[in-house]
């Protein structure tokens, strides 16, 4: 087996488990979400 | 080449070498393969000498000028395949159109016979004549259990001689040839007037000559891919294919893994209801657990819009940390019918992906926004077409788009190595009327 694809196979392989960690996912993923800080308080009514 | 180029010098006894004066020129003339040497091209004039006739019959007349010079030099011995060799004939031949020429280096070991070299663009190949005919038929050669692929067909014209060759060689001397090639052999068929010889020749990389024969100059620098050379693709390729599995295995393995111990549990379930006759409105949910590793939520939105939208702003917010993650999501459908018939478009139910979210408890804040009709000519206040939607949270749920993924990227590399080899047999090809990559007319 080449370097070459031994490297290439186990990239792919260690990024399709830690895409699995994450639950990544190619389709659906919400694009604009963003991280920010907006305290605890609840903001609107129930 | 012609003749039988494995007989071996009987007895075994160490061959004389016999000089004499060229008819031609008068410089001194030798022949080391006594009794199996017919011709000789005279090293001063190029003269070819026929050593059979008492009187040393001159079979081409001397050349004007020797144009070509041995990259072997006539009389150096190497060891090639574990037996020892020495240059003792050497010629020059192109094809009918005159366009291509290659070198033919004869080698001679009295007790293994004649061997040949040939050099084309500083491609080499080490051949022998075969024991049998192979067998041809149509564009293909069969011998020894292996099939050849007729790679070219015409005319090999000897242009330069020089040294000693066991049949009657001549300046202009032209045969009829045909090339089969299986990498790394090469089966060779010239037919001439008086009898047809097959030689099965096999690549032989140029280092290999060099350190067998260490020339005084380097070696013709190769140029291209030999009809003959073997492909270092194809090995790389298959093996690629074969140990593809192991990879495949690993990723169905991670997959399944996943599978087991997602949770895919839900996190948070509710339906809401918009008030007032505005088209907005707010909400904010009750904090809610979610646990286990940083996968992902998923966000389930449903609502019964019938050709009309609902579109959600929503804050997720770690009640811990405080930290947000805003994103829009919505669901609209649509549907009708016109002169095609009926159709539609859109649903009623959407999925949203938030990825590496860690654990923690979370509240959302929904900022709603609902799809009004257009304004009616009464001015009266218009109602929103849909009230209601349900949103639903779940953790850990398993996404096949990276499997898929990370199997294509396996494939893609099968592909990549695929067309390296492909690529490699085409410029094989290149030269040759007989390519199987040339559009046929």
């Amino acid at each position: 087996m080449s370097k070459l694809f031994i490297v290439w196979g186990t990239v792919v392989c260690m990024w399709l488990a830690y895409a699995n960690y994450t639950g990544w996912s190619l389709f659906g993923e919400a694009g604009s979400a963003h991280k920010g800080s907006q305290g605890t308080g609840r903001m609107y009514h129930k | 080449m012609a003749g039988d180029a494995e007989a071996e010098s009987a007895g075994g006894k160490k061959p004389a070498v016999k000089t004499f004066g060229c008819t031609s020129c008068g410089a001194p003339v030798s022949v080391k393969a006594v009794g199996q040497t017919v011709a000789v091209g005279c090293p001063s004039c190029g003269a070819v000498i026929d050593v059979t006739d008492d009187n040393y019959r001159i079979i081409s007349e001397a050349q004007k000028k020797i144009l070509f010079f041995p990259a072997i030099p006539l009389g150096r011995r190497g060891t090639l395949h574990g037996e020892k060799w020495e240059v003792i004939g050497f010629m020059v031949r192109t094809d009918g159109t005159g366009v291509y020429s290659w070198r033919e280096y004869l080698l001679w070991n009295p007790f293994k016979g004649f061997r040949w070299l040939t050099e084309y663009n500083g491609h080499w190949n080490y051949i022998i004549t075969t024991r049998k005919n192979p067998r041809a038929k149509k564009d293909s050669a069969f011998y020894l259990g292996r099939t050849y692929k007729l790679y070219n067909r015409g005319e090999a014209k000897a242009i330069f001689v020089l040294g000693e060759f066991y049949w009657r060689v001549a300046v202009g001397e032209t045969v009829q040839v045909e090339d089969y090639i299986n990498p790394p052999e090469m089966l060779s068929r010239e037919v001439s007037a008086q009898e047809e010889i097959w030689s099965i020749g096999e690549y032989i990389e140029a280092g290999a000559i060099y350190a067998a024969f260490k020339p005084d100059a380097p070696l013709p620098t190769m140029i291209g891919v030999a009809p003959n050379q073997p492909n270092p693709e194809a090995s790389a390729a298959l093996m690629s294919w074969r140990n593809a599995w192991i990879f495949f295995g690993i990723i169905f393995l991670i997959q399944i893994a996943t599978l087991v111990i997602s949770s895919h549990s839900l996190a948070y379930h509710k339906g809401f209801m918009l008030m007032g006759d505005k088209p907005v409105d707010k909400f904010v949910t009750p904090s809610f657990a979610v646990k286990g590793w940083p996968s992902n939520l998923e966000f389930t939105l449903e609502s019964p819009v019938d050709n009309s939208w609902i579109d959600l702003d929503i804050d997720l917010v770690n009640d811990g940390t405080g930290e947000v993650r805003e994103f829009s999501h919505g669901v609209e459908y649509y549907h009708g019918r016109d002169s095609d018939g009926p159709w539609s478009e859109g649903g009623q139910k959407k999925d949203a992906l938030l990825s590496d979210t860690p654990d923690g408890t979370y509240h959302i804040n929904l900022d709603s926004t609902v799809a009004t009709p257009p304004a009616q000519k009464t001015g009266a206040p218009q109602q929103p077409r849909v009230r209601y939607f349900e949103l639903t949270v779940r953790r850990g749920v398993v996404s096949w788009s990276a499997f898929v993924l990370a199997l294509l990227a396996i494939f893609a590399y099968l592909v990549f190595k695929s067309m390296k080899q492909g690529s490699f047999e085409a410029k094989r090809w290149e030269e040759s009327d007989f390519s199987p990559y040339k559009p046929t007319d």
